[in-house]
């Protein structure tokens, strides 16, 4: 009865045209900017939070969640429809997407991954409404020695299901660690591997890294091999020939999915719960596991819609447990739930252990905003859906410019600072070298984005645990995940030795 | 039309450049995870100065090696007074600092404090000692068993090494990116004590009977937790001085200078800001140059301790 009474309070805070209105501009600006490489939902949030200064605080809660929402669907088109990603979590959306577009299926691609962004978003969010104690209780367990084996686990899936073989995407891996090492020693502050740059030295953020390595580098790859089909006489059509379009979305090929955006919704709400490992991995990881399950996993990467699926619902079940640390703890788990943070101080709240009990109404608020969102997302999606697809057939190089223009402003607005954009162009490079040599990119990302953190929680262990890397064959969840990433490399080592045979 | 539109640009760069200070939005850049004391304090303090100068203040986490990642990022944008940085006073005379010669605190002016934050120390609630004594008692009787998590490479941890050498205890320190992910470490139970501020998330678990409040780290009593002693007053030697205060570029223009100081001054004597920080049990006001450099100097011979102890 009180749930119910809680429920009905929130509603009534709800139930107002402004909130609505917030939340569904959030949505709409939020897919906008997501679908604009370079405008991450981060950029998108800080340029909406001064609009939330005009709201009422439930309204400025809405407008911020509608957004980051929002952007993380909007980053899937043009993923699908360009093979460049809009955000650094939409990277996996374009393994499946892009090959469909080819085929002239970019409208049931799109579809596919709206419908799994918008279930998995929602089944989430159930999550936590319902669960949030409890799997707040777990997310604590994990400390600095579970991370580091969370982590080892989650970096060893990603190198040895690479795509070119387990020993490139291992090097691919390492590599990725060793440029994280740049900058300043996590737990000291000392400069390293900075060559007495003091740029350097204050290390790098992962927008400017993310950007330069896949999105700039595959505007220059694209551009540079379509000027090569021009020559040889091939028009810039992105269509493969003799290809019949199909941009419908059936109940069949929806049931098809619906193991794909279980298995993500699992998979990404438990990444999502854990603080620092990102959306990213919970997308590549659910990628992998609709892979492994499939009967023909031949067909992924050729236009698997059921690829896309996992890859959406993966990175987008990371949402609603995202928030759990912040509710039950008052600790934000990313830049979202730290603004979301902010609202709530303002208002005099105080998350923590006992906001459940205390500020009931105002969370079941947040948690039916949750929802509302992800209505007003299935609704843009679909009314985008229609016309976004419309710009396959834009000259590619007009394309290109504007990608490129917004890449770069995307860089250097994150810190105003021209540095970022060297830094860019830098991992640039290293993109297109890894394109020509054929080095898969997916675990260098990865292994840059988790390095820091990995890093800091081995020395704070071993600050800790003086008696040495011990400890992390002693604490039961850290076992688990160190025998998991052993048994995967076994397995490797024995395909490839079957293989051989 | 080409003309046109650069007629249209140099009208708008001319009214731009007329306008005064603030006509874009400010960046507040807290050098440490949010979530932790200073970033909530600082999204209060943002938000009532925003409503001040009329324009967003954005706060911006840069976290890292006890907030000098944040510094040192903070030093490398524009110093046009629109980035704006809040550090603990102690944070500035950290013994960290001392050899990283790009971080010079003489590279920084202060705009003003705006709280004096108590530091304590705290314990698991399932702790087998539940005040100072008993843990002295206990990690006496257990050497190497307890752990201990800072926000930082922070003076107050400084202290806390310092009682541990004095005692000859042996507890094993570590660092984390501020006051939240320490916090969330010892409720997880991966370390046995922490160090936190009045209205961190730790402070907040404290009053939720889950964490016990066993002494102060810094050198003045709170008025709401008279109970609490100071190192000092326990016979230790070292206490630290914390207070929040916000920074700009040394070279930054001196009349911006004034009207964030200005605007500084005005928000702390707001009602409605002065209430919401009732609400936590803190009372804010603002600190001239004076009181921080006053706090400089209290909490200044902890970086002997830098030497004596040694590096963490």
């Amino acid at each position: 009865m009180e749930l119910l009474h809680n429920i009905l309070t929130g509603m009534d805070m709800l139930l107002q045209w402004q909130v609505l209105f917030s939340a569904a501009g959030g949505v709409l600006a939020g897919v906008v900017m997501g679908a604009i490489p370079g405008l991450s939902d981060i950029i998108a949030i800080c340029l909406m939070v001064p609009f939330t200064y005009y709201l009422n605080p439930v309204a400025g809660l809405a407008m911020l969640m509608g957004l980051s929402k929002g952007a993380n669907f909007g980053g899937a088109i043009p993923s699908i429809l360009l093979n460049i990603p809009g955000t650094p979590q939409a990277v996996i959306t374009a393994f499946d997407g892009f090959p469909l577009t080819r085929q002239g299926k970019a409208g049931k691609a799109l579809k596919a991954a709206l419908y799994a962004s918008c279930l998995a978003d929602t089944l989430s969010d159930c999550l936590l409404f319902f669960f949030a104690a409890p799997v707040a209780l777990a997310a604590i367990m994990v400390g600095p020695v579970e991370n580091v084996a969370i982590v080892v686990f989650a970096l060893t899936l990603v190198a040895v299901t690479s795509q070119a073989g387990p020993l490139v995407g291992i090097a691919s891996m390492l590599f990725g660690l060793l440029l994280r090492c740049v900058g300043a020693d996590p737990l000291t502050g000392a400069p390293r591997l900075a060559f007495g740059s003091y740029e350097l030295s204050a290390g790098m953020d992962t927008v400017p890294m993310a950007l330069g390595f896949f999105v700039i580098s595959e505007i220059i790859w694209q551009f540079c091999e379509g000027k090569k089909a021009a020559n040889q006489g091939a028009g810039p059509d992105v269509l493969d020939e003799e290809c019949d379009e199909d941009h419908g979305f059936s109940w069949a090929e929806f049931k098809q999915c619906l193991p794909a955006i279980g298995r993500g919704t699992a998979i990404g709400s438990l990444i999502g719960a854990l603080p620092g490992i990102g959306t990213t991995v919970g997308s590549y990881l659910s990628y992998v596991a609709t892979k492994k399950a499939a009967k023909d996993p031949s067909r992924f990467g050729k236009g698997a819609i059921e690829g896309i699926a996992a890859s959406e619902a993966g990175n987008n079940a990371c949402n609603g447990p995202n928030l759990i640390p912040l509710i039950t703890l008052g600790i934000p788990g990313n830049l979202a739930a730290a603004l979301i943070l902010g609202a709530f101080t303002m208002q005099g709240l105080t998350p923590g252990p006992m906001f459940m009990e205390q500020q009931a109404p105002m969370l079941y608020a947040l948690f039916i905003v949750l929802f509302f969102s992800n209505f007003f997302t299935l609704g843009f999606g679909l009314l985008a859906t229609s016309y976004v697809r419309k710009i396959v057939n834009f000259p590619r190089n007009y394309i290109y410019a504007a990608v490129l223009a917004f890449a770069l402003v995307g860089t250097y607005i994150v810190h105003s600072n021209t540095f970022d954009l060297y830094y860019a162009f830098a991992f640039s490079i290293i993109g297109l070298a890894c394109r020509k040599a054929n080095i898969p990119m997916i675990p260098l990302l990865i292994a840059y984005i988790l390095g820091a953190s990995l890093e800091l929680k081995i020395r704070q262990t071993l600050n800790l645990y003086p008696e040495g890397l011990q400890i992390f064959f002693t604490k039961p969840i850290s076992v688990v995940f160190l025998a998991a990433s052993f048994a995967a490399i076994g397995y490797t080592v024995y395909r490839q030795y079957r293989l051989r045979k | 039309m080409k003309k046109l539109l650069l007629a249209l640009c140099l009208v708008l760069g001319l009214s731009a450049s007329a306008q005064a200070f603030p006509d874009r939005p400010l960046n507040l850049i807290v050098p440490f995870n949010a979530g932790g004391s200073l970033d909530s304090m600082c999204r209060i303090i943002a938000e009532f100065m925003a409503q001040d100068l009329g324009k967003p203040v954005m706060v911006v986490n840069r976290p890292g090696a006890s907030g000098t990642i944040g510094f040192a990022a903070f030093l490398k944008m524009p110093n046009d007074g629109y980035n704006v940085l809040a550090l603990p006073t102690s944070t500035i005379i950290s013994p960290v600092f001392q050899d990283r010669p790009p971080l010079d605190p003489s590279k920084i002016k202060a705009l003003g404090g705006f709280l004096e934050s108590g530091r304590i120390l705290f314990s698991r609630a399932d702790a087998p000692f539940k005040t100072f004594e008993e843990f002295l008692a206990y990690a006496g009787k257990n050497p190497g068993k307890l752990k201990f998590g800072s926000g930082g490479d922070t003076p107050t941890a400084y202290v806390f090494r310092h009682i541990l050498a004095k005692e000859k205890l042996d507890v094993n320190v570590t660092l984390f990116n501020g006051g939240a992910p320490a916090a969330a470490a010892i409720m997880g139970g991966h370390v046995d004590l922490v160090e936190g501020g009045i209205g961190s998330p730790a402070d907040v678990a404290a009053t939720a009977g889950k964490l016990n409040r066993l002494c102060l780290l810094t050198g003045n009593n709170l008025a709401n937790l008279p109970e609490l002693k100071t190192p000092l007053q326990m016979g230790y030697d070292y206490a630290t001085s914390v207070i929040f205060s916000l920074f700009l570029h040394a070279d930054a223009p001196d009349e911006v200078q004034n009207i964030l100081t200005d605007s500084l001054k005005r928000v702390l004597a707001n009602k409605d800001l002065l209430k919401k920080f009732a609400s936590r049990n803190l009372s804010p006001r603002y600190y001239g140059n004076e009181e921080i450099t006053h706090s400089f100097a209290a909490g200044g011979h902890v970086g002997e301790l830098y030497n004596i102890l040694g590096k963490l």
